[in-house]
């Protein structure tokens, strides 16, 4: 399954906690990198470094419930960031999916992660690219 | 923490509250959830439109999220693989409304008269899809049911055939964004 971690400048990670270090609680004058990890390995699986103080952190857990015809969630986990140029909002916004309790061919429970990388908001690219509801730490 | 998330079906004068995040329920003329049942078609009319019962579904976080659940959305496959003179007409609804009518022959027609806190006139459910869904008013940071329900009803007219339909199951998803 897939978390997340933020690295502070500091050099200091600082996993979510559920409940105790949530997303809300990100400093993010302090950000340096934000981390997708495989909690059952341990392993990064995606970062975004925050090399640039005028980039503003988003993130969302997007989910799709299973049904009775597909019996696994599909999760995608949104992370980028925004920032305005003279104007112009830029964004680099990432995609990077799960699926949660889905079976191989070979009837074995395996989960699958890939990723996909894009600029801006797009649902006409890709139907999961679309805007989530900005929150004010966001903006 | 990652919520947990759960479909329930709505029936009954309570409701009753069934989960069927990963099982079919039936779309019949019975006011309960089934998988299977035969028991209650819905008969197809010599003349007009016969109806199933409405159909409530509605999420439910049983374990909260960190934060909060937002930007929900409810959309089909985009095919309708009823056959022939059958459709099915869904809005989303800001209150429950138990589904009447004649068991085994038809239900009640879902309108914004019969079910007052549909947000709107049922519109054809496969218009939602993917890339354009149905959004659904609400939000969560708690474990509760929440949000608006999508209330459907599949629709019989005379020219349907008999028979269970469609052969394969349509799916209906639900989204959201969790942080």
């Amino acid at each position: 399954m897939l978390t997340w971690l933020v690295r502070y400048k500091t050099g200091k990670e600082f996993p979510n906690i559920p409940h105790k270090f949530t997303y809300e609680h990100i400093d993010r004058k302090e950000l340096d990198a934000f981390v997708i990890i495989n909690s059952d390995k341990d392993l990064p699986v995606f970062t975004v470094h925050f090399d640039d103080p005028r980039k503003k952190l988003i993130y969302r857990r997007r989910t799709e419930m299973p049904s009775a015809a597909r019996p696994f969630h599909v999760v995608c986990h949104i992370i980028g960031w925004h920032m305005n140029v003279k104007g112009e909002s830029i964004q680099n916004i990432n995609y990077v999916y799960e699926t949660i309790g889905r079976k191989n061919k070979k009837g074995e429970k395996e989960d699958f992660h890939w990723i996909e990388s894009a600029g801006k908001w797009d649902k006409d690219r890709n139907t999961w690219f679309y805007s989530p509801i900005m929150r004010a730490y966001e903006k | 923490m990652v919520a947990t998330v759960i479909i329930n079906r709505l029936t009954g004068t309570m409701p009753t509250v069934t989960p069927i995040t990963t099982l079919n329920t039936r779309a019949n003329a019975a006011d309960t959830h089934t998988t299977g049942d035969t028991a209650s078609p819905i008969e197809i009319p010599g003349a007009g439109t016969n109806y199933s019962y409405w159909v409530v579904t509605r999420l439910e976080a049983t374990v909260a999220p960190d934060n909060l659940i937002d930007n929900i959305e409810w959309f089909t496959d985009g095919s309708n693989t009823y056959g022939t003179g059958i459709t099915n007409l869904g809005n989303t609804a800001t209150g429950y409304v138990q589904a009447t009518g004649t068991p085994g022959v038809t239900g009640a027609q879902l309108t914004t008269a019969a079910y007052g806190t549909l947000t709107g006139a049922p519109t054809d459910v496969f218009a939602h899809v993917t890339g354009t869904p149905k959004a659904v008013t609400g939000s969560t940071s708690t474990a509760i049911e929440f949000g608006d329900r999508f209330v459907f009803q599949v629709n019989v007219a005379t020219s349907a055939t008999a028979g269970t339909k469609p052969a394969t199951p349509e799916q209906f998803t639900w989204r959201f964004d969790e942080t």
